[in-house]
């Protein structure tokens, strides 16, 4: 887990209302993926903005936001591009939350506090599983 | 006669002595037959005269004495004979005065004196009554009675008792007592009988109208026992009929008191559920406070072992780490104490600022409104303070932010908010919380705060957070909790 195999550079847009969260996240995965562009933005909203700018491969997205929640975004950022990979990261196991976005449909669906090697390894398949299903 | 005569003339000298002597002898016997027994005859001495005159003279001599014996008798015999006499009149005239008829009888029975009141009461004679003849005035039907009680007290010479009523001259039978008693002799034997009828036909009636009186006294008193065990009866039936009633009482007594008591289990019960939900309610919050500032935490430490494995790693990172972890356990543990503050129960009534509350009450809900979409705005003027019991207060205030909470999820209302304002009004505190979730029907307006009202899903509401609320406010702290639907939402307000 070291070191990527591949090495391939690739794009992430992470989605957190919680400010101190949000930049932590974003400096753990650009410790561990130096290959990977990151986006960050702090609601669905400014999210789907970004996306809309960059098409990032991965959605690292929290669901309950201001603004623009992280269910929404998706679906938003669904019609622009089926294809999307989405990783939730949430604070609630919200079995409505749960099935909605099952819905749109996600690669991982992770619980808050979150565990960095587990969010790392989750980045690396669900990664090379976008890169396979595109 | 001749023979003298011829002796007279033959011899007249002769004769004149004889013829005086015998002349004296002749005055003599005449004076004594006289009665003069005191005279003597003197007839001379010598000769066959004066022997004569001697004799004569004794013989009178005893005469004399003896006539004095005889006189002296007489007198006695005429003396007792006196006292006989007087006596008897005193018993006759003792007898006739006496009010009893009374009567002498012959040993053999046969009655020879009545006295004055028996032939008064009879109307009868003397010659009618004598002997046996008082049987005419007896009652024929019970005479042989009453001659066979007497002549058996005539053969045994026993007194005589008996009451037998008596015929008086009015033709009507009065009762009376009789009463015989015998004179006996120094020999014991019977002389005489005495005997009284003692009208007794008053004491009779007396006495029979003190039977009467006697007999309808004790029916009087049969009749009053009578009474009395009939009334006796009656309370005791009564009495029954208390008892029963007494026993209906404390059976419905019981049957209350058990209603009661369930009716306080259930009450207890649901008192349970409320606080069941309450703590539920508090645990969502909790959770909602909490999982954001644990998830950060958990980054920080994790970045820590991050940068030392894959770069960056330093001192002042550490530290900075170590610092923002330390913050974030701080605040954990303060939010700790703001729930334990407002779940503890309180003791004392207190002064307290109504507006602080409220702020302390939000800050522990914020994070949990804030995750499902509602805002809340705070608002406070003039320090409103009151006295009283400030975690209920605070209770009631979450009670009215959650209800308003679950009206927004339930209605899926954008844009939700909660306005809380609290200020003083006429001296009193007063706090409006209002949302704009769509406000309640009118016709339950007055229902919600009934006990066991709710209008949630089964299972999700008890109905007894606003019944709660309402008596906190107004049963232990003498204010008021209102409601009332205003612009696009309900809005709750507490009046202390």
């Amino acid at each position: 887990m070291a070191s990527l195999a591949s090495g391939v550079p690739f794009s992430l847009l992470i989605v957190e209302d919680d400010p101190t969260a949000r930049t932590i996240t974003a400096r753990m995965v650009a410790l561990k993926f130096p290959e990977c562009t990151i986006y960050s933005a702090e609601n669905g909203k400014k999210g789907l903005q970004l996306f809309q700018e960059h098409t990032p491969d991965i959605v690292l997205t929290d669901i309950n936001m201001p603004e623009m929640d992280g269910i929404e975004m998706a679906r938003q950022i669904r019609l622009l591009s089926p294809g999307t990979t989405y990783i939730v990261l949430t604070a609630y196991g919200d079995k409505g939350f749960f099935e909605q976005f099952k819905e749109i449909g996600f690669c991982a669906y992770l619980m808050k506090p979150v565990d960095f090697q587990e969010l790392f390894a989750t980045i690396e398949r669900c990664n090379l599983g976008g890169k396979l299903g595109a | 006669m001749s023979a003298a005569a011829a002796a007279v003339a033959n011899s007249w000298t002769l004769s004149r002595a004889i013829s005086e002597r015998i002349a004296r002898l002749r005055v003599g016997a005449s004076a004594i037959g006289g009665g003069n027994l005191q005279y003597r005859i003197d007839a001379g001495d010598g000769d066959e005269f004066a022997e004569l005159s001697r004799a004569f003279n004794a013989m009178t001599e005893r005469l004399s004495a003896s006539h004095v014996a005889l006189e002296s008798e007489i007198v006695e015999r005429k003396a007792a004979e006196d006292e006989l006499r007087q006596s008897e009149d005193r018993f006759r005239t003792m007898a006739n005065a006496i009010p009893q008829l009374a009567w002498v009888a012959r040993a053999d029975g046969f009655i020879y004196w009545y006295n004055q009141r028996w032939y008064e009461y009879t109307g009868m004679t003397a010659e009618q009554m004598e002997g046996w003849g008082w049987q005419q005035v007896h009652d024929p039907q019970l005479l042989p009675g009453v001659l066979q009680q007497w002549k058996g007290s005539i053969a045994s010479g026993e007194p005589f008792e008996m009451v037998f009523p008596l015929r008086g001259g009015d033709g009507k039978f009065r009762q009376f007592l009789t009463r015989v008693r015998p004179l006996n002799d120094a020999q014991g034997e019977v002389v005489q009988w005495f005997g009284t009828n003692t009208d007794v036909s008053e004491l009779k009636r007396a006495e029979d109208a003190l039977l009467k009186l006697n007999e309808e006294l004790e029916m009087r008193v049969a009749l009053r026992t009578g009474e009395l065990e009939e009334t006796r009866v009656e309370l005791e039936a009564q009495n029954a009929e208390l008892q029963e009633a007494y026993r209906d009482q404390e059976e419905q007594s019981a049957e209350r008191i058990r209603i009661l008591q369930e009716l306080r289990q259930k009450e207890q019960l649901l008192l349970q559920q409320s606080r069941m939900a309450a703590m539920g309610e508090m645990l969502m919050n909790i959770s909602h406070q909490w999982r954001q500032p644990l998830n950060v935490l958990g980054m920080e430490v994790q970045e820590l072992g991050l940068t030392y494995k894959y770069g960056g790693f330093s001192e002042e990172m550490l530290d900075g780490n170590i610092q923002k972890a330390m913050e974030i356990i701080q605040h954990l543990s303060g939010t700790i104490g703001d729930f334990q503050d407002f779940l503890a129960p309180d003791k004392v009534k207190a002064p307290f600022r109504v507006d602080e509350v409220i702020r302390k009450t939000v800050a522990l809900m914020k994070e949990n409104l804030e995750d499902q979409g509602i805002q809340i705005l705070i608002s406070s003027q003039g320090a409103p303070q009151i006295i009283g019991y400030p975690g209920a207060y605070g209770q009631v205030v979450m009670n009215l932010l959650t209800n308003a909470k679950d009206a927004f999820l339930e209605r899926g209302v954008t844009g939700a908010m909660i306005t809380v304002h609290s200020w003083v009004e006429k001296e009193r505190a007063v706090a409006t919380i209002s949302d704009n979730a769509g406000g309640i029907p009118e016709e339950i307006l007055q229902r919600i705060f009934d006990a066991y009202f709710t209008t949630k899903e089964l299972g999700k509401g008890t109905g007894v957070g606003l019944f709660l609320s309402k008596t906190i406010i107004e049963k232990n702290m003498g204010g008021r909790l209102l409601v009332r639907n205003v612009g696009a939402g309900a809005e709750f307000r507490i009046e202390v």
